[in-house]
């Protein structure tokens, strides 16, 4: 994202209009001996929803890890709007436009809200670490023009008044709709979100969707989402893409895949804690 | 020529007792990914016991030696256990902090406790008097107490490989989640590296203390053994063989041709060009994240 | 344990980070050390004035350390090295001719270039490479400054003219002035950093480091321009106290000196304005106070001579003791006791504990969205 908010995503005029805004293809990730991900592609166009879904280990996070440029790759690409980001380094990759949230919403406990959905702005705020002591005024300037984009954003998704709150004082819900909200505020253009209703009850699960269903068609940002809930899924996802064992086992319109006998079949596998070894990773 | 020897046997001869306490210092950021700073006061601490306890009693030295190593592998458990425990989960930086306050503690009462800096160590057994090895002296039993720390060194290393201790000791390491999933009490483990390393730290403190002076040199060892762990690899626990002995080698070099003064500045540049270069040391995994 | 809370009052008030209160926060801390100088240079024991001369340059470095330690998270163990980096750089500079304060000016930016060498194999590797970084840093100043000081001037060490005139008395009055116009510029420095885009980073690479790069952080950049400026400023602070005590030799830069700085910014607070200088004099009137405190534990011959062990074994205890119960310092517990105060005090019923803030009723949006 350059500083007037606009992605800028690279490679040829030709690539850019018809390209997806991610596209995986025959991806292989392999951690020691153990292969997390063999042969997955996948890609998301512009404005859609694909949700991911699988059992656990089957490398639905790892697959998201890997599109950030956070694990090695063992084989095939990654392509952001036709740019290859298959190497590139997850700073450069974010500074494409790919955003991301994390299982474990991982804030800044100390601060409040609205500072810790400013960190997600980190890349369109236009002043450096020299401006800060020089040119006071600008950052004044600067500062005041991303709280107020913030507060815009948090009043959207009904979370104005947890603003000022300290983040370390949230409950589960709200810190995983702060995390939403941070990967969003820079208006990436592509979100990637790991199990966003992941230990959340119904009522919290609805606001989740809403916030999903507003960021895609408000925002117009295409998004991949690894969910567990399927009643989630179904609500907001255009595409579904099944995982089982590191491998594409479904792939199809989200009414398809979920009818499918297939479906029923991969996933309501349990995996054994090895095979969970192979695609778990600390990141 | 009796410069190259030692500097060459000189080295190996310091090597090995490198080896023997990073191997202590890998043990501990394997299982619980802290460097432990307070090393070489449990190295000191061992000998100072070993040493005070020698002067005023008749006991074996056997029965001493194990003493000082249990009070000094306790201290340790009762460290991990009573200070650290409470870190997990908290940014790394927290836990090495507290070993270091702990380290601070611990050379404040050593430095109270033992006033006097005049203690030997004397192990039953080592040969004494010096032999000529192409035209260098060495003393014989500063050559016994290498070998006996090479010898231990590299029992541990096996032992680690090849027994169930060590592969659920890798396990806790990796991934303590998974691992006490799959039935490994990760607490046991972790207080148990804690205690080992101490318990080897204490080895190498009385094993160089019978041959050199027991006083804050022996501390300066733990410090240079942090390069030595780097080079040979954070996480490798074969990996400290090749650390300790390379360390040992370039200081010894250093020690021969250029003066005794620059071994420590030289070791940690040499600290600083591995981190550049190869910062996963030698042997150890390649998954260093660069930022 | 789901409650809903009514109204917004209760979230308001359980503000954590309050823009205007930081801003106030400065300037109260400033005015307060404007204060206790103007007092102390009034009418103070040269003794008192020289207390709180040690405590303002000890209060620099503390500030820095906490910049780079409580706000970045990265750990360094070996500062004392910048503090001997400083002062032997300013000491050659002096020697040259040059002219105080340019002579310490230029041992902060020795410094700088110092922190550039020694940050760069170590901060480009996520993990915590950097407080082995500068242990070869403390070493190496170590042996610069030992190889300099005997091939110049001997185990003497370096003498400094001093820099104002007068009696003892007036010379610690002009320090004291001296040195609280350079805190206060320190602390104003500091609080610009500190807020903005380069301190929500710095503590986001603190917090999470791999998700401050997905976020578009350029991590190594920040932990890099970080520690070149912490140890600019302790540099300076090397510089001043070499010209402060007008002696400098190597064996007065110890690592003790390092662990004694990180026990001032635990005790204070991390990643606060007021945290480090609280800890500074904390650690400072410390040495005072511990052989009167142990003599009367244990006989008062032993307790001088072991003086600096036991400031060791205290130092060690409070940096323990603190990490481990009270990472947010003195701060963080008058923090908290004030909010317990103020809460018992504005009638409601809702303690800390059962307070929160946490959940609200949700409004359960009416109708499905189509996908």
């Amino acid at each position: 994202m350059n500083e007037n908010h606009e992605w800028n995503p690279g490679g040829t005029q030709q690539d850019t209009l018809h390209a997806s805004a991610i596209e995986v293809r025959t991806l292989g990730v392999a951690f020691g001996g153990l292969r997390a991900l063999t042969d997955v592609s996948a890609s998301v166009n512009a404005d859609h929803i694909v949700a991911i879904i699988g059992p656990n280990g089957a490398g639905k996070t790892t697959l998201l890890n890997a599109i950030c440029g956070l694990v090695p790759k063992a084989g095939g690409e990654v392509r952001h709007y036709g740019k290859d980001v298959t190497n590139a380094h997850p700073t450069k990759i974010a500074q494409c436009g790919v955003g991301r949230s994390f299982q474990d919403p991982r804030l800044i406990d100390s601060l409040s809200v609205l500072e810790n959905v400013l960190c997600g702005a980190h890349a369109t705020i236009g002043y450096s670490l020299a401006d800060q002591v020089i040119h006071r005024l600008k950052v004044g300037k600067a500062e005041r023009k991303a709280r107020a984009n913030a507060k815009e954003l948090l009043d959207l998704f009904s979370l104005a008044d947890l603003a000022d709150v300290a983040a370390g004082r949230l409950a589960y819900g709200p810190r995983k709709m702060v995390d939403i909200a941070r990967a969003t505020i820079s208006r990436p253009s592509v979100l990637l979100l790991d199990e966003p209703s992941s230990g959340l009850g119904r009522a919290e699960r609805a606001r989740i969707e809403n916030m999903l269903l507003m960021i895609n068609k408000e925002f117009q940002i295409p998004m991949m989402i690894v969910e567990h809930h399927m009643d989630l899924v179904r609500a907001v996802a255009h595409r579904v893409l099944g995982l089982a064992s590191g491998s594409v086992a479904l792939d199809g319109p989200t009414s398809e895949v979920l009818a499918s006998e297939q479906f029923r079949a991969t996933m309501t596998g349990e995996v054994s804690v090895r095979e969970q070894k192979v695609a778990t990773t600390d990141v | 020529m009796s410069e190259l020897t030692a500097a060459i046997i000189g080295g190996l001869s310091l090597g090995a007792v490198y080896s023997l306490v990073t191997l202590g210092i890998v043990i501990i950021f394997r299982a619980t990914e802290t460097f432990n700073f307070a090393h070489g006061s449990f190295m000191l601490l061992a000998a100072l016991i070993l040493g005070r306890l020698q002067s005023h009693s008749g006991l074996p030295f056997e029965v001493l030696a194990l003493i000082s190593l249990a009070i000094v592998g306790a201290l340790g458990a009762m460290l991990f256990r009573f200070v650290l425990r409470s870190t997990i989960g908290r940014p790394h930086f927290v836990a090495v902090i507290a070993t270091l306050g702990f380290a601070a503690v611990a050379d404040g009462v050593i430095g109270i406790v033992f006033p006097e800096t005049q203690y030997t160590i004397t192990i039953p057994g080592l040969s004494n008097g010096s032999t000529r090895i192409f035209g260098a002296t060495f003393s014989v039993a500063s050559l016994e107490i290498s070998a006996f720390a090479v010898i231990l060194t590299v029992a541990l290393v096996l032992v680690f490989r090849f027994t169930s201790l060590g592969v659920r000791m890798r396990a806790a390491g990796q991934n303590s989640l998974l691992a006490s999933q799959g039935g490994i009490n990760v607490h046991r483990v972790y207080i148990g590296s804690w205690a080992l390393a101490c318990v080897l730290a204490g080895v190498a403190g009385i094993a160089y203390g019978s041959v050199n002076s027991v006083n804050q040199g022996i501390e300066s060892l733990a410090l240079l053994a942090f390069p030595a762990a780097l080079l040979g690899g954070l996480d490798s626990i074969p990996g400290s063989l090749i650390g300790g002995f390379g360390i040992g080698l370039i200081g010894g070099f250093v020690a021969a041709y250029i003066g005794g003064e620059y071994v420590t500045v030289v070791t940690y540049l040499v600290l600083l060009v591995v981190m550049l270069f190869l910062p996963h040391g030698i042997a150890g995994t390649r998954s260093v994240r660069r930022v | 344990m789901t409650r809903a809370i009514t109204g917004t009052k209760s979230a308001a008030q359980a503000h954590a980070f309050d823009w205007r209160s930081l801003i106030r926060q400065r300037y109260i801390i400033i005015v307060i050390a404007f204060i206790v100088v103007a007092f102390v240079t009034a009418g103070g024991s040269s003794y008192s004035i020289y207390i709180v001369d040690t405590i303002l340059l000890a209060g620099i470095g503390a500030m820095s350390l906490d910049l780079l330690m409580g706000t970045g998270g990265q750990v360094s163990i070996g500062n004392v090295a910048f503090l001997a980096g400083g002062a032997f750089a300013t000491v050659w500079a002096a020697r040259a001719g040059v002219p105080f304060p340019f002579d310490v000016i230029i041992g902060g930016l020795a410094c700088a270039v110092f922190g550039l060498i020694v940050g760069l194999p170590a901060l480009r590797i996520r993990g915590m490479y950097l407080a082995l970084a500068t242990l070869a840093a403390f070493y190496l100043a170590d042996f610069v400054g030992q190889q300099y000081q005997n091939d110049t001037v001997g185990a003497a060490g370096f003498f400094l003219k001093p820099v104002f005139s007068g009696t003892i008395a007036q010379q610690s009055a002009s320090w004291a002035w001296l040195l609280l116009a350079v805190l206060a510029g320190t602390i104003i420095l500091f609080s610009w950093l500190r807020s903005g885009r380069s301190g929500r980073a710095w503590r986001m690479i603190r917090d999470h480091e791999i998700a401050a790069s997905i976020m578009g952080i350029p991590v190594s950049r920040y932990k890099l321009s970080l520690f070149v400026i912490t140890s600019a400023i302790i540099g300076i602070q090397g510089g001043l106290t070499a010209h402060f005590t007008e002696s400098v030799t190597y064996d007065s830069f110890t690592l003790s000196l390092s662990i004694s700085v990180i026990a001032m910014i635990l005790i204070g607070g991390l990643d606060s304005q007021a945290g480090p200088l609280i800890g500074a004099i904390v650690i400072t009137t410390l040495p005072i106070f511990v052989p009167d405190i142990i003599g009367n534990f244990v006989g008062s011959a032993n307790a001088s001579q072991d003086a600096s062990n036991y400031s060791e074994v205290i130092y060690g205890a409070l940096i323990m003791i603190f990490m481990i119960k009270a990472p947010k310092g003195l701060v963080g517990l008058i923090q908290t006791t004030g909010r317990k105060v103020l809460s018992r005090w504005d009638g409601s019923r809702t303690s800390p504990l059962t307070d929160p803030l946490v959940t609200k009723d949700i409004p359960v949006p009416s109708g499905t969205p189509d996908p």
